[in-house]
């Protein structure tokens, strides 16, 4: 089970929004190589590991993954609606 | 930077750390050393939240205050640009 903290695991700062950084961000987080992906694996197949403390890591690593994905979520946002406001939008 | 981001980038310090020394404990679970790390940064880690939620807002929803207002829901998303560090 989990427990949401309303925190980025690492600050954000971006300075300058760039659509193709956005599109390398997003490349990262989705698709079936993407960090989203890899956290659901860790956590469907921690219930098959025979071994309680490699259990236990698939656990923590897939909970440390799905912490990372929400900076590529962030920054990809960044990237965008700074562009779409500075009205630079890359196709 | 403010203090809110001040007292909010410590305990993004010391959880990052707490993140790692879970981590290394799952592989290491007799490291004295490690145990230790995990005690204290543990310790700091509690003290930062608890300075965050009492001044700020809440970090998770056990943390709401009383209050007039479910500040849960009302409260700036963590993607947003003013909940993180200057742009």
């Amino acid at each position: 089970m989990w427990k949401y903290e309303r925190r980025l695991q690492y600050p954000l700062k971006i300075k300058k929004g760039d659509g193709n950084t956005a599109k390398i961000i997003m490349s990262q987080f989705g698709g079936p190589d993407g960090e989203l992906a890899a956290s659901q694996r860790y956590l469907s197949q921690r219930y098959a590991m025979p071994y309680n403390d490699i259990s236990t890591l698939l656990t923590d690593i897939g909970t440390f993954v799905s912490k990372a994905v929400h900076l590529y979520v962030g920054a990809t946002v960044f990237d965008t609606v700074n562009l779409h406001f500075s009205g630079k939008i890359s196709r | 930077m403010n203090d809110r981001k001040k007292a909010l980038m410590r305990v993004q310090t010391y959880g990052f750390a707490l993140d790692e020394a879970v981590l290394f404990l799952d592989t290491h679970p007799h490291d004295e050393a490690a145990l230790n790390y995990y005690h204290e940064t543990l310790r700091l880690y509690n003290m930062a939240v608890k300075e965050y939620v009492t001044n700020y807002g809440p970090l998770d929803f056990t943390h709401v205050q009383g209050g007039k207002k479910w500040t849960w829901a009302t409260d700036c998303l963590p993607w947003e640009a003013e909940h993180n560090v200057e742009i």
